[in-house]
């Protein structure tokens, strides 16, 4: 059974994510912000880890980085509703990050289950 | 009685004529006289005085100098005031009386009995004998002396003896009096008249009277501001100087005057030549006493046309900044509202997707969580096209076929328009590719179709255009023309159409982001927005959007990936990724070549051109960059496919692409599978082009 990381200041969003995950067989993790997920994962690697962009204390485009960094292999998902920074397009910089995938909220089960599923499955990413 | 010689005359005339190039006091000068008229005339007393001629014509006397008190009662007793140190009489009668009146020499032996002789004098002066001489210059009485009791009286002789000292006399005291009134006039003239020669201040006097105005005075600096001359004021009126529309500013001027306030604006003027200037006015009222309803209007005026137009253009200027800045601070805004709604909406959306999983297929709050489902879609609808606004969402480059994005717009708004609005379209934009979204292409087609429909009152025609224009080079560009022949606008809502939340529509008829979305989403993908109108004739938006190469980048997932036997470049710095790309493409039975430098890879391509059927190349590599090496590439052997793979912040302009011969692009990250896809379509529309 695959394990997924959600990392997600946002309590409600957590528990949807939760809930469609494990709904799909996933066993699920959370963290409410990037130093907590940092914590998680240097405890278990999970196969897969979603972050969303805009968190309290430590955020997703620095925890994304440092994951990146740390473990050039995990599967990373960023999420976000959009940028409250000025005109800048955060998604993209997820991926140069190193973000794998991207997702902008709100999205759909069917295309965050499809997505984890792509990218559990898929091989190797050029990046 | 021997008179003094003609030298002893000479002498007199002399001093008197000394003392007053001396500019002596007129006393000093006066007593002068006075005394060589005694020593000359022998005489125990006498008398030196100036005659005037009043305004009604009449003579009188101001006397200078006397030999005696007596004197002095006796032109006392004729005197009707006493000014300015001297007597003046006014009393034409006595001897002195009648030499003032008849201009002549008045000889009086015996005085007692002499018919001219008054009551006035008698007692104070005793007179054995009189002579009185008037002083006459240019034809005119100047002045007159007397003298008195000289032993034996006067004859003609003495008269005749005298005329040349009087005659100096007389040139002395006109000179004098003629000084003196030039010092009058100039201590008279009003020092506002002496400042106003000097200043650049054009200044002015205006009397109103029921009848109209009239320019009563202007200065020399209002004629050279005005280009008008100082002979041609009479016909000029105030009005006339003034611009059109600032006569209306008179009601406002009349105010403040009405209440005696002085009136300071800046207001235009017209030159005599044409010439519009600004100027500074400061104009005050006063009443005419005496004539009601008649006034003055005094006022002065320069020229600030240098400083208003600074201030002009710099409010322009910071006008421009202010409706950036304002725009800025929407999108901000409305990106930080966005990324709110979009964490609430997807809960909702999340948790009613969750609910329907769980309750049975028949469950009758099914069709009310499809509801919020269905309003949840709608919500991130409305966020997505803030964020368009904003240019904060569309994290991917997209495309989208006009052709397609047209066929659904018509069917959509001739679903939601009124029937009494036609919809014609003009141009078959199938085939051609830009770089909007289907989604974003159509909301901004159907928010410029709403406005338009909306902009006609009555039934009405709606005209779409497209156009493409192939000389700007690359894959060149669409023009798109929405017009209408609605009521159009006035330029001071023209300038404010783009503005989020600006709408000329009843509350709840419009939101007011149709047009900004619209330019936000043109804007984003590298085109223009512009609209013309006219009230009456109707408004027309241009959009000018970039056309792209069919993008290789939206594909269909296919379980088999296309294979082929066509010879691959590959290129690129990171040895990982060309291990990979090689292998890949190798099991789907390319022969690849795979370096890591772009130079060497130019090398071996201009070696022999026509090895390679296909290049694939990344954008950012040391000493020779994608776009460059594909340069090139085109340059040895024009048409040759290559694919670009660039990461989101490469992302380049849309009319280098052509240029550049790069028809496909592969943003980094990418899968092996797109890959694959990528070079197998390259290749194949390469051929059919």
């Amino acid at each position: 059974m695959a394990e997924i990381l959600i990392v997600e200041d946002d309590v409600a969003a957590r528990a949807v994510l939760r809930e469609a995950l494990e709904l799909a067989g996933y066993a699920v993790r959370e963290a409410s912000d990037g130093e907590e997920a940092l914590k998680e994962l240097r405890h278990t690697l999970p196969d897969l880890v979603i972050i969303d962009l805009f968190m309290p204390r430590k955020e997703g485009l620095e925890t994304i980085r440092e994951t990146r960094g740390t473990f050039p292999d995990l599967k990373i998902i960023a999420i976000s509703g959009g940028g409250n920074r000025g005109q800048l397009e955060y998604l993209p910089i997820a991926q140069r990050f190193g973000a794998d995938q991207v997702l902008a909220k709100p999205f759909e089960q069917s295309v965050l289950l499809g997505t984890v599923e792509e990218l559990l499955a898929g091989g190797p990413m050029i990046h | 009685m021997a008179r003094p010689d003609e030298f002893r005359l000479l002498q007199a005339i002399q001093e008197i004529q000394g003392k007053y190039i001396e500019d002596a006091p007129r006393k000093e000068l006066a007593d002068a006289i006075l005394a060589q008229l005694l020593a000359l005339s022998q005489s125990a007393s006498g008398l030196v005085g100036e005659v005037r001629t009043a305004d009604d014509g009449a003579p009188h006397l101001e006397t200078w100098a006397v030999s005696d008190s007596a004197w002095d009662e006796m032109s006392r007793r004729m005197c009707d005031e006493n000014q300015g140190g001297g007597l003046e009489s006014r009393n034409l009668d006595g001897l002195l009386g009648s030499v003032m009146t008849s201009a002549e020499p008045v000889i009086a032996n015996d005085p007692s009995n002499d018919p001219r002789r008054t009551e006035l004098a008698e007692g104070y002066l005793s007179l054995d004998s009189f002579l009185g001489l008037p002083l006459h210059h240019k034809g005119r009485i100047v002045g007159l002396v007397g003298v008195a009791n000289r032993a034996g009286g006067y004859d003609q002789g003495d008269v005749e003896f005298l005329a040349p000292f009087l005659g100096a006399c007389a040139a002395v005291l006109h000179a004098w009096r003629n000084a003196r009134e030039r010092e009058r006039l100039q201590g008279e003239q009003d020092p506002a008249q002496l400042l106003a020669d000097v200043s650049s201040d054009g200044g002015y006097i205006i009397a109103v009277t029921p009848d109209g105005s009239k320019m009563e005075w202007v200065d020399k600096a209002f004629c050279r501001l005005t280009g008008w001359g100082l002979e041609e004021i009479d016909d000029l009126r105030w009005e006339d100087l003034l611009a059109e529309d600032e006569k209306q500013r008179a009601i406002s001027t009349a105010m403040r005057l009405a209440i005696g306030e002085t009136d300071r604006a800046d207001l235009r003027i017209i030159r005599r030549d044409g010439e519009m200037r600004w100027v500074h006015r400061s104009q005050r009222k006063y009443e005419i006493p005496g004539a009601p309803g008649s006034y003055r209007l005094v006022g002065s005026f320069h020229d600030v046309t240098d400083r208003v137009e600074a201030d002009l253009e710099r409010r322009r200027v910071e006008d421009e900044l202010r409706h950036v800045q304002k725009i800025d601070a929407i999108g901000t805004l409305a990106g930080g509202v966005a990324h709110d709604f979009n964490n609430v909406l997807y809960v909702i959306l999340g948790n009613t997707e969750l609910s329907l999983k769980k309750i049975s297929e028949d469950h009758p709050a099914r069709k009310n969580l499809r509801e919020i489902l269905s309003a949840a879609r709608r919500g991130a609808d409305v966020t997505n096209r803030i964020l368009a606004y904003s240019r904060v969402g569309s994290a991917l480059q997209q495309a989208s076929e006009l052709g397609a994005v047209v066929a659904e717009t018509r069917d959509f708004l001739a679903a939601t328009l009124p029937s009494s609005t036609e919809i014609v379209f003009r141009g078959d934009p199938s085939g051609w590719f830009v770089p909007v979204g289907a989604a974003d292409l159509q909301q901004v087609l159907v928010n410029l179709c709403t406005n338009a429909s909306h902009a006609m009152s009555s039934a009405g025609q709606v005209r779409i255009h497209f156009d493409r224009n192939r000389d700007e080079g690359g894959a060149g560009s669409v023009r798109i023309v929405v017009e209408d022949d609605g009521n159009g606008m006035p330029p001071a809502l023209l300038q404010h159409v783009f503005e989020p939340y600006f709408t000329t529509k009843p509350r709840g008829k419009g939101t007011g982001l149709g047009l900004a979305v619209a330019q936000g989403t043109v804007k984003g993908a590298g085109g223009t927005i512009e609209i013309d109108s006219e009230v009456g004739r109707g408004t027309s938006v241009t959009i000018t959007l970039p056309l792209i190469a069919r993008p290789a980048d939206r594909i269909d997932t296919d379980p088999m990936l296309p294979q082929g036997r066509e010879s691959v470049l590959f290129v690129d710095d990171e040895p990982r990724v060309v291990r990979l790309g090689q292998e890949l493409l190798e099991s789907l039975g390319y022969t690849v070549e795979a370096l890591t430098s772009s130079r060497v890879a130019l090398e071996q391509f201009g070696a022999d051109p026509q090895r390679f059927d296909i290049v694939v190349t990344d954008q950012t590599m040391p000493q020779l960059t994608g776009d460059a090496f594909a340069r090139e590439i085109q340059r040895i052997r024009p048409g040759t496919p290559v694919v670009l793979c660039t990461g989101l912040s490469e992302r380049l302009d849309p009319g280098e692409w052509h240029e550049l011969g790069v028809y496909f692009f592969l943003q980094k990250p990418f899968g092996l599978e797109q890959l694959g896809t990528t070079v197998r379509r390259a290749l194949d529309e390469s051929r059919g082009a």
